[in-house]
């Protein structure tokens, strides 16, 4: 292969200024990923109060129900009784 | 469902004590609220903020609720931070969420557990200590404080205004040039011109870039500021009086708090003395609050509890000791957050008026390049083109980089002066610093070390004054009646907070002064704790406004009085020869720079009376305290950087005018009470000018002091580190607290903070201060006369039909001179000269009619230089010339004294290379669209370069600063 000066300078350059500028891009990419998490942590947290919220109205349904059911049982054994 | 009980919510009185939630046993720390509550499906929801994301506390709830009685099923979810609990209907724990529904809902719950659980100021201050587990008298063991900080964390309150990252990048998009930037950018886009719009791109990037970086560097110094902010707290500790970093205090802590301290933490009190508490920060109210230990009732609103002592708030008077209930966000200022909102970083004026002046700057170079346009028009040129070339000159002659320049060079001197133990709490004090004409010093602790120390005793035998060196002063002492009888009288009269630690040694807390007279007492034998106990103290009167002596009371019917001998002498009952011999006593002690106290008793029934001749005399106690080392050299030196030293001092004016003699201090001595006559003299202004010390002077004669010298037109820095000074720090343009052990009340007040107390410190922030004004001016100087030049070439050009540099090779000169060279000037360090000369006079604008007719000509001669360069050689020509022209610009405008660095050289040195490689290389030239031969380029470069610094404007730039400041002085 044959030694090609420019490219070879451009690759030097393209080394040295990646190195120099990867820590100053830290900051940021930082800010990113941590926005990224922030993210999943907001959609997860509002998904499992909604599943409970869910739940708890469901458990409210249901215990209301049977409530009614053993009224209207108990009423019609005091009226049998 | 059956709906829950309405709340009592207006009357928390009828409320049942909040108690911890039940489940949570095992974690008292744990706050929950109850969110949901159904009792038809016995269900329970509650709240628990700390378990978002904590799968191990989440384990550990459902543990220790599965293991209560009547609980069917729990379940922690750390994706909600709520806990479901399914109950038997008729389990125990039915009534506690009964009343859990009571009290949590409807009040917001956003404390720690173990402050949660209790309303301490209903709390009897024994039952306080047992809940926290802590001695009322000895306090925690070292080992249950350090466990205790793991466990609740430290006490630091987050700022929760902390500009996020992505924040502080947007922010630097918001002012005016840059605005003009972006509008730029659009034109250059509309018109299709993608390479002009990338320039600007990178002109803004550039500059959002550096702007970004400053400001975190501000940022983290604001906040290690504020970590630091807080200071240290006195606790007992294993029975031993420690001093700690409040930010290590816990919950359960022994504070030792008296007057002048700011408080770091709630807490509730268990023995007070006189103690009254300056709550305007929490709760408004301006006068001092009176504080003890008996409990209120529980519905007490915040403002009326007595029994406590609240984060945030200062001691005005007295001394107590109050355990600690809450810590960091815990306490009660934490929701406010007024504290640290106080120590955000106000704009200062200088950078208002640069702000305001690089937008004016902004419309006159737009207006030029209008101008430009039209002239191009005139000529016929083709109007897309034309309108190509006036957007890059418009950009060319925006000042973007005048905002990140003055913001840098502010910041930059804040850290070069925090590396050398000086804090800036704010970013504008930076620039204040520079324009102090007069210091106002207090003397103790200031300008001495307030390490006091007896020197001598001078008693009345019969009608004779015997004076005792203190040195002679040994156990055996005690078998004189009237020595013991002096010092007996000096130990009940002192506000000393006594603590006998595990080793039976007695630590002493208190005033320099009184600690010196408690000191000599137990050297002849004297045991303060038990001439305390038998003459029980039942009222001490402190001096007042114009009052200066100090009246206690104590039960077997005695009185004492301490104070100035002028005042004490004539109450007592002694004949007028006498009383003349004392107090000629009294001045030749004086004389000698120390400190008198007059000391006398009376015998009383009711309370102690003040007439003349109702006390009798016992003696004088005279004390030093040694100037500190460097305090002369930093006067000296103060004198002559043109800054008058004005010294405020409580003492009498014989004991002044000794300090001042020993201090070489020059000027009129005057007292407190005279200070009325002297500002309303028909040659007040005189008088004032002439002042060096005011002897006598209480803490609203230190604010008149100041006020007088601002008002006749001095920019004042007022140096102290008492609770006294604390009125005339805030008074003054600069108020700077000397020292880390100043009070926190003087900490709080003061713009700057001195860690090391050497007033030798002070001088070299003035000269950074100086080294910013001097370096802000050079630097908006030379980026206006370079974007004038830059605009004159361009406007000439057009009136003659020309058209010298294109619009990418206007945006690549902008690129390369405004923002670097204008940052190299602004924050070039400088040498130690700034203190040789007086300080530029206060109403000095940034750039007065001078400076703008330098400006004027300096742009027209780079404009010239270029021009000609044109002439001779063509556009490239002109290129090359109008950028080196602005770095030797750069260069002569350097400061004469400038300290040795690379940072000039690599900011300016670097733009240049870059401009010579643009010249030199042909893929650039062909990018840039400039055409020439590249060694007339290169000839052109050089000649530019030079010819700024062959016209010496280096020289008049800099004779103009010194010539000024002689005018001033």
């Amino acid at each position: 292969m044959r030694f090609h000066l420019p490219s070879y300078l451009l690759g030097v350059a393209t080394g040295a200024s990646g190195a120099a500028i990867v820590p100053r891009l830290r900051p940021v990419v930082m800010e990113i990923a941590s926005g990224c998490y922030r993210l999943v942590d907001a959609v997860t947290f509002r998904a499992a109060r909604a599943r409970e919220n869910f739940s708890d109205f469901l458990a409210e349904a249901h215990a209301r129900a049977r409530d009614g059911a053993q009224r209207r049982i108990g009423r019609r054994e005091r009226a049998h009784a | 469902m059956r709906s829950l009980p309405q709340p009592a919510a207006n009357n928390p009185q009828q409320q049942p004590p909040i108690r911890d939630v039940l489940i949570l046993a095992d974690q008292p720390e744990i706050a929950a609220t109850l969110a949901r509550h159904a009792r038809c499906s016995h269900r329970v929801r509650l709240e628990i903020p700390s378990l978002l994301g904590d799968r191990e506390l989440a384990a550990r709830i459902e543990c220790s609720a599965n293991a209560q009685p009547g609980v069917i099923r729990a379940e922690a979810n750390p994706h909600s931070a709520r806990v479901l609990i399914e109950y038997a209907a008729d389990a125990p724990i039915v009534d506690e969420l009964e009343h859990l529904a009571h009290t949590t809902r409807h009040r917001t719950v956003k404390r720690a557990g173990l402050q949660l659980a209790v309303d301490w100021h209903a709390e009897d201050s024994d039952d306080v200590c047992r809940r926290l587990a802590t001695s009322c008298r000895d306090g925690l063991s070292a080992r249950a404080a350090h466990e205790r900080l793991d466990r609740f964390g430290p006490n630091v309150i987050a700022d929760e205004e902390v500009k996020s990252r992505l924040a502080l990048l947007a922010s630097q998009l918001q002012n005016a040039p840059t605005a003009m930037l972006l509008g730029s950018t659009l034109i250059s886009l509309l018109l299709g011109d993608v390479l002009e719009a990338g320039a600007i791109v990178t002109v803004i990037a550039l500059n959002t870039t550096i702007g970004y970086r400053v400001e975190r560097t501000s940022e983290s110094l604001l906040e290690s500021w504020r970590a630091t902010e807080l200071g240290t707290a006195d606790v007992i500790r294993d029975g031993s009086i420690t001093t700690v970093p409040a930010a290590d205090l816990v919950p359960g802590d022994l504070l030792v708090v008296r007057a002048g301290d700011m408080l770091v933490a709630d807490a509730r009190v268990v023995d007070a003395e006189r103690l009254t508490v300056d709550e305007a920060s929490l709760t408004g109210e301006s006068e001092p609050v009176a504080k003890d230990a008996k409990a209120v009732a529980r519905s007490t609103m915040l403002a009326e509890r007595r029994s406590m002592l609240y984060r945030g708030t200062t001691i005005a008077s007295g001394h107590a000791r109050a355990v600690v209930v809450a810590t960091g966000p815990a306490t009660e200022i934490a929701s406010v957050q007024r504290l640290t909102a106080q120590s955000r970083a106000p704009k200062g004026r200088l950078q208002a008026r640069l702000n305001a002046l690089g937008v004016r700057l902004s419309w006159a170079g737009l207006a030029a390049a209008g101008a430009t346009a039209l002239a191009g028009l005139a000529h016929r040129r083709n109007p897309l083109e034309v309108v190509r070339d006036t957007v890059a000159l418009g950009v060319a002659a925006i000042p973007e980089g005048l905002p990140v320049t003055t913001t840098a060079a502010l910041v930059r001197a804040m850290a070069r002066l925090r590396s050398r133990g000086i804090v800036v709490r704010r970013l504008a004090t930076a620039e204040t610093l520079g324009a102090i004409t007069v210091a106002c010093t207090d003397k103790t602790g200031t300008l001495t070390e307030n390490r006091m120390r007896l020197e001598w005793i001078s008693l009345l035998d019969g009608s004779r004054i015997r004076r005792i060196a203190s040195s002679t002063l040994v156990a055996n002492h005690m078998a004189v009646g009237s020595i013991t009888a002096l010092l007996v009288a000096c130990v009940l009269n002192s506000d000393i907070e006594y603590q006998r630690n595990h080793c039976g040694t007695l630590e002493l807390d208190g005033s320099a002064t009184e600690r010196a007279l408690v000191e000599a007492a137990r050297k002849i034998g004297i045991d303060p704790s038990s001439v305390r106990t038998y003459w029980e103290r039942v009222r001490l009167i402190e001096r007042g406004d114009g009052k200066h002596y100090v009246v206690s009371e104590h039960a077997r019917g005695v009185a004492f009085i301490k104070g100035a001998p002028e005042q004490v002498v004539p109450l007592c009952a002694v004949d007028d020869e006498v009383a003349r011999e004392l107090l000629a006593e009294n001045y030749a002690l004086a004389a000698r720079g120390l400190r008198v106290l007059a000391v006398g008793y009376q015998q009383i029934t009711r309370d102690a009376r003040c007439d003349a001749g109702s006390w009798q005399f016992l003696g004088f106690v005279a004390m030093r305290d040694p100037l500190r080392r460097g305090s002369v050299e930093a006067l000296h030196a103060a004198e002559r950087a043109g800054i008058r030293t004005v010294v405020l001092t409580g003492d009498q004016r014989a004991t002044a005018r000794a300090i001042a003699e020993e201090a070489e201090l020059r000027g009129d001595i005057v007292e407190g009470h005279e200070l009325d006559a002297l500002l309303t003299a028909p040659d007040a202004r005189d008088r004032l000018e002439r002042l060096a010390v005011v002897a006598r002077v209480t803490p609203a004669q230190k604010v008149t002091v100041v006020e007088a010298l601002r008002e006749s037109g001095h920019v004042v820095a007022m140096l102290g580190d008492g609770i006294n000074d604390a009125p005339a720090l805030r008074a003054a343009d600069v108020g700077v607290a000397v020292g880390a052990e100043s009070t926190d009340l003087a900490r709080q007040t003061a713009d700057i903070v001195l860690r090391h107390p050497d007033l030798r410190s002070v001088l070299e922030a003035i000269a950074e201060g100086r080294a910013v004004q001097d370096n802000l001016r050079r630097s908006i100087g030379f980026q206006a006369a370079g974007n004038l030049g830059e605009i004159l070439l361009a406007f000439g050009a057009a009136v003659l039909g020309q058209r010298l540099i294109g619009s990418l090779g206007l945006l690549w000169i902008n690129l390369l001179t405004d923002t670097f060279p204008g940052l190299a000037l602004a924050l070039e360090p400088t040498r130690g000269r700034l203190l040789e000369r007086a300080p530029l006079p206060p109403t000095m604008p940034i750039l007065d009619r001078s400076d703008w007719r330098r400006i004027a000509r300096d742009g027209a001669l780079l404009a010239a230089s270029s021009g000609a360069a044109a002439i001779a050689g063509g556009p490239l020509a002109a290129f090359a010339a109008i950028g080196a022209t602005q770095f030797g610009y750069a260069t002569a405008r350097r400061s004469s004294d400038h300290a040795r660095g690379v940072q000039f050289g690599a900011l300016v040195g670097g733009s240049a290379a870059l401009h010579l490689a643009a010249v030199a290389s042909t893929p650039a030239r062909s990018l840039l669209r400039i055409s020439g031969a590249p060694a007339i380029g290169l000839a052109s470069f050089a000649l530019g370069f030079g010819v700024p610094l062959y016209l010496g404007w280096r020289r008049s730039a800099d004779y103009k600063i010194v010539r000024v400041a002689k005018e001033s002085s």
